[in-house]
């Protein structure tokens, strides 16, 4: 009676112990977009192991661009959600609010059909140009007329989604396109040569930077703060493991399994950024660094007429989230 | 998945029309088109947009390949937010077109401009999505995006509502079961189709051409079209639902085409049989030679009879009456193939239904004078017809309604005789208490030559003389039965005054 009694203690406990645990785990959908730079921390903390290690189960939802998936945070599907350097101007504007700089990127690129008569930006004048409005496409195509003096109104712009602008350029429909990484890479390697990048992010280094960055809105950061703060903690390690040269082959691996894309696509990728270690992020939050790459990008904003008003950086950007984390 | 319901639907509809070319087939392709037009340009955004499983990714497209197929579809988003307002703003119209369509209600029915006014809204709709034009409004006064937003909202609703309404109005005023039967199987494809329309209407087009405008996105209502994408719950749902929905209409398409091929295949089967005069002729010679072979067998007696040496005279009286006998049913007989076969001259002119049922009935009576015959007649009903032809068809149903009830021994109950205007029609009932009519036997009973009585009494040329004769009237025969209960026969003439209508309603509605 007495070995009975024990053992249905000892199979209440387990009961017990493993309710406390899945009570433990949260459930985070968790939206990205399909390229390396989205997903190099991400994907590595999940495959390690980090964010169930802080009692996370996440769920990775692929979208094409951030403005969608603000919006899809807003309807209230997704808690967290990276984002690329277009999109930022919603964070500046009050729609979201950056808890994690993911990196600098410089993914983003004009490309030209040469057989359109494209050489130059200043070429583009009086061309079907395609772009991806609200994005980091519509900002480096805007950086780009600006620079050769030309006007939205000299070219002939064709707004599409991301995906339309690859078979767009590859069919011949348009002359010129603005996109990121990795479609730059799947148009120049179909066209036998004859797409050529007329300026990337780093053209233009001296007026804007490119930052990406894991955002959040203000309703769940004010609720779930210790979940962003434990989240921002994997990604660390997350980041800390990626941004080992030696490990990019495996991260190129996960990231390849997640988009369902060949390896080589996924590796020709990583050199789309300069990619930080935790030690990197936390020193640029504590000493202004980063404050000062997303105040010349708000300046640049305001400058395109993209962004109405000056806001200061700290309203938008969790820096103390980034400092909490580290410790 | 939903992509194949799609196409299913839109397949159907296809063969619907091609079937059987009419308005109504028409405005059903129309509508089932525009409801493809929306939800395909739904799934390319979704397929663009991303923010789904691959378990959704399944339930929306199938196949993988065909969700990129989508992606990569070359379109710029205000194409695609514009043909998506196109199915958004012209399915609600079509609805309403065809429940104006299918209504007879006398009020509706004259007023002819409502069709055209109920295109003003979607119209103007049109118009004001079209993406130049919305982005000039809202750049000309951005307070106007959420009355815009709103107010395309509010009439599309108010439509699906208002042409709901319409059919459930329409459904009310039926009285005849299986015109209320077909128009029920009618509503429920309708209701379907609507439902499946519902899930994505609240969302608004422009979302797709303006959807990175800050100013938009904050103005905007709805679920988003990607919303529920993340949920699979929600998803499963939807899908469940959209299933559900496809079904029921497709089943209601498929039943509904059935019964226009086999009522024109019924319409054909008739015409070829009867134009194969040489099948008709031989069976009317073969029954009038058992006849002259019959009342030669008559001579022959009476002949002998004469022979002998005093002729016996009460045997003589029998065999004149016999012989009489045959030869008034002969002539009968003739006179009934006559009818049948001969190019009628039929001299439209109103009269009073109540004189001419008062006829039938006279004429009823003389050959049953001991029927039980109820009358019953809406007063002052007057229809379009040749009254000598009318009252012998409608003699022709009291005769093979009564003999019905003698067959099944109900000679007690009322044979009755119904008169009433129903939609656009006025419709003459004769309902009998007979054994009703097997489901095998159904298909013939309007041929030539098929009588499942007795053949010397009968020659099958009843039903198929008042089928022809209610068909010039430019009106319908219609069978209604329940085997064991008995079996009504409508004659569905138009109503005196709309003619027209219902000429031109003919060929959708029976």
């Amino acid at each position: 009676m007495k070995k009975l009694i024990c053992v249905m203690l000892a199979l209440t406990m387990l009961c017990v112990a493993g309710l406390a645990l899945a009570a433990e785990t949260t459930n985070l959908n968790i939206a990205y977009m399909p390229n390396y730079a989205s997903l190099w921390s991400v994907v590595t903390g999940v495959q390690m192991g980090y964010f169930e290690e802080e009692g996370f189960n996440v769920n990775l939802v692929e979208f094409a661009d951030g403005p969608t998936i603000i919006a899809a945070m807003e309807s209230g599907s997704i808690d967290m959600g990276y984002i690329g350097p277009g999109a930022h101007k919603l964070c500046i504007n009050g729609r979201a609010k950056i808890f994690m700089l993911s990196q600098i990127g410089n993914a983003d690129h004009v490309l030209a059909s040469q057989k359109a008569g494209i050489a130059t930006v200043a070429d583009l004048k009086g061309k079907k140009v395609g772009y991806s409005s609200g994005t980091s496409s519509e900002m480096i195509l805007k950086y780009a007329l600006e620079e050769a003096n030309l006007t939205w109104d000299d070219i002939e712009a064709y707004e599409m989604d991301a995906s339309a602008l690859v078979t767009a350029m590859m069919s011949g429909s348009i002359d010129a396109c603005a996109c990121w990484s990795p479609s730059t890479t799947t148009i120049m390697n179909a066209s036998n040569g004859d797409v050529i990048s007329l300026c990337s992010n780093v053209t233009f280094a001296n007026r804007s930077v490119s930052p990406a960055s894991w955002i959040v809105l203000s309703g769940y950061y004010e609720k779930n703060a210790d979940v962003v703060l434990r989240f921002t903690r994997a990604l660390y390690k997350a980041m800390d493991y990626g941004s080992n040269p030696d490990n990019f082959e495996q991260v190129a691996t996960w990231v390849a399994q997640q988009c369902a894309t060949d390896v080589q696509s996924a590796l020709d990728q990583t050199g789309d950024a300069a990619w930080p270690s935790s030690a990197e992020i936390i020193a640029g939050a504590q000493d202004g660094t980063i404050e000062g790459y997303y105040k010349v990008q708000q300046d640049a904003f305001i400058a395109s007429g993209a962004v109405e008003k000056e806001v200061p950086v700290s309203d938008y950007v969790l820096f103390d989230n980034m400092i909490e984390a580290g410790k | 998945m939903v992509i194949l319901v799609m196409l299913l639907l839109l397949l159907g509809s296809i063969a619907l029309f091609i079937t059987k070319r009419s308005r109504e087939t028409g405005f059903i392709l129309a509508l089932i088109s525009t409801l493809a037009l929306h939800w395909m340009c739904v799934l390319t955004y979704i397929a663009k947009k991303g923010g789904i499983s691959a378990d959704v990714q399944t339930l929306l497209f199938g196949l993988a390949s065909v969700r990129r197929a989508l992606q990569y579809m070359l379109v710029t988003l205000r194409q695609l937010g514009f043909a998506m307002a196109v199915g958004r703003y012209l399915f609600p119209l079509e609805l309403v077109w065809l429940a104006l369509h299918y209504s007879y209600d006398p009020v509706i029915r004259s007023r002819r401009w409502l069709p055209l006014a109920a295109a003003v809204l979607p119209a103007a709709s049109l118009v004001l999505y079209y993406p130049d034009v919305f982005e000039a409004v809202i750049g000309w006064n951005r307070a106007m995006l959420r009355p815009m937003i709103t107010a395309s909202l509010v009439w599309i609703v108010a439509y699906i509502v208002l042409a709901m309404l319409l059919l459930w109005h329409e459904e009310r005023g039926i009285t005849i079961r299986f015109y209320r039967r077909q128009f029920q199987r009618k509503c429920g494809m309708l209701a379907s189709i609507a439902a499946l329309y519902l899930l994505y209407c609240p969302q608004d087009p422009a979302q797709v051409y303006l959807f990175y405008r800050d100013e938009y996105m904050g103005a905007a209502q709805g679920l988003w079209y990607l919303s529920p994408a993340l949920s699979m719950v929600n998803y499963v749902l939807v899908i469940v639902a959209v299933l559900v929905f496809s079904a029921i209409g497709f089943d209601s398409l498929m039943h509904y085409t059935q019964q226009i091929i086999r009522e024109g295949q019924e319409d054909m089967a008739i015409e070829r049989k009867f134009d194969v005069a040489s099948q008709g002729a031989s069976v009317f010679v073969h029954s009038v030679k058992n006849q002259l072979l019959a009342n030669r067998v008559l001579l022959r007696r009476i002949g002998a009879e004469l022979d002998k040496p005093e002729a016996d005279m009460e045997k003589l009286r029998e065999y004149h009456v016999s012989l009489s006998a045959s030869n008034a049913m002969m002539l009968e007989r003739m006179e009934e193939l006559y009818k049948g076969v001969k190019s009628k001259s039929i001299q439209l002119v109103p009269n009073d239904i109540a004189d001419v049922c008062a006829a039938a009935k006279e004429r009823f009576l003389r050959k049953y004078p001991d029927a039980n015959l109820s009358v019953s007649i809406q007063e002052d009903v007057q229809v379009f017809c040749d009254r000598t032809h009318l009252v012998e068809s409608i003699y022709n149903l009291l005769t093979n309604g009564w003999e019905a009830q003698a067959a099944a021994g109900r000679e007690s109950e009322p044979l009755r005789l119904l008169v009433r205007q129903e939609r656009l029609w006025t419709a003459i009932e004769v309902r009998d208490r007979g054994n009703g009519i097997p489901v095998e036997q159904r298909k013939h009973i309007f041929e030539p030559f098929y009588s499942s009585k007795n053949s010397n009494y009968n020659w099958g040329m009843g039903l198929y003389y008042v089928r022809s004769i209610v068909k010039s009237h430019f009106g319908v025969l219609r069978l209604d039965t329940k085997v064991g209960e008995g079996s009504s026969f409508f004659i569905l003439l138009p109503r005196y005054g709309r003619m027209a209508d219902a000429q031109a309603c003919r060929k959708d509605e029976i």
